[in-house]
């Protein structure tokens, strides 16, 4: 089964190697999409079926933050796991994303062995 | 004020080679003014906030930003991108530099808010003054130079 992944992340250079990491591990992606801050992102869900989405945390318009706020509203949106590549690493800042329903956190620089194996954990892929 | 020098070194160095791909060897400090030669140099810089205030500075040729572009994107790829990848490189590796070493210096129980990366040219006389500062760290990666400034503005 190929997976849609959508990459959240203000800037270009990081979508790229995200989707390359993604390109060094077994994964089979369907489709990618990219949107530059969270208001593209949920303009991304409401048109693809996604599968999982990759979110910064800090981004001009609408951070990950405010994207987790709202992405959940949407019941549609409900099964559609979050995972957040960011540079923090604090734990409260960490807790509080997963109190916003945020399934996994790597820190970056992510490997393509983090990836996959928080990949095959939240979708059993 | 306590300083983070350790610190800054190992984060860097992480950061060069892990996520810059990139090979690393320190740099004496007799010689940083003639690896930094006439070259045109950018400073990339994140701001933060917090327990304590401060900047993540990054100094480095233009040369530098092309190779770090070329290392995470292969030539293939950077060529689909547009012009500014080379500056989107270096301010994200400000960024991943500055959150990681805000953990390595302070621990997981501090909480920072990271402003966005900036980047302009800089003058070489503002590269010295920097280089004078005990919380500067100068590598050469992949035979390129890069200075890397830790200030705290203090709370």
């Amino acid at each position: 089964m190929a997976y849609n992944i959508l990459i959240v992340d203000d800037s270009a250079i990081v979508r790229k190697s995200l989707m390359k990491t993604f390109g060094m591990t077994s994964i089979d992606v369907g489709n990618f999409y990219q949107a530059t801050n969270g208001r593209e992102g949920l303009e991304w869900l409401d048109k693809q079926w996604v599968d999982l989405v990759i979110l910064d945390i800090n981004m001009p318009v609408m951070n990950g933050m405010d994207f987790m706020k709202c992405i959940y509203n949407e019941k549609k949106h409900l099964d559609i796991p979050v995972v957040v590549v960011s540079t923090e690493g604090s734990q409260e800042r960490i807790s509080e994303l997963s109190a916003l329903g945020v399934k996994a956190y790597l820190r970056k620089p992510v490997s393509p062995e983090e990836l996959a194996t928080t990949f095959t954990r939240i979708l059993g892929a | 004020m306590p300083t983070y020098t350790d610190a800054l070194s190992r984060v860097s160095l992480k950061v060069l080679e892990n996520w810059g791909m990139m090979l690393v060897d320190p740099v004496q400090e007799d010689s940083i003014d003639q690896i930094f030669g006439d070259s045109t140099l950018m400073e990339s810089s994140v701001t933060f906030y917090g327990a304590q205030s401060g900047r993540v500075l990054l100094v480095a040729p233009k040369t530098f930003l092309s190779q770090l572009s070329e290392n995470l994107l292969g030539d293939e790829d950077r060529e689909t991108l547009e012009c500014s990848a080379e500056e989107d490189g270096f301010k994200e590796m400000a960024n991943v530099l500055t959150g990681n070493l805000l953990t390595e210096a302070f621990g997981d129980k501090v909480v920072f808010d990271l402003m966005s990366p900036e980047i302009a040219p800089i003058e070489k006389d503002a590269l010295s003054t920097y280089c004078r500062s005990n919380q500067t760290v100068v590598f050469l990666a992949d035979d390129l130079p890069i200075s890397i400034t830790f200030i705290i503005s203090n709370t």
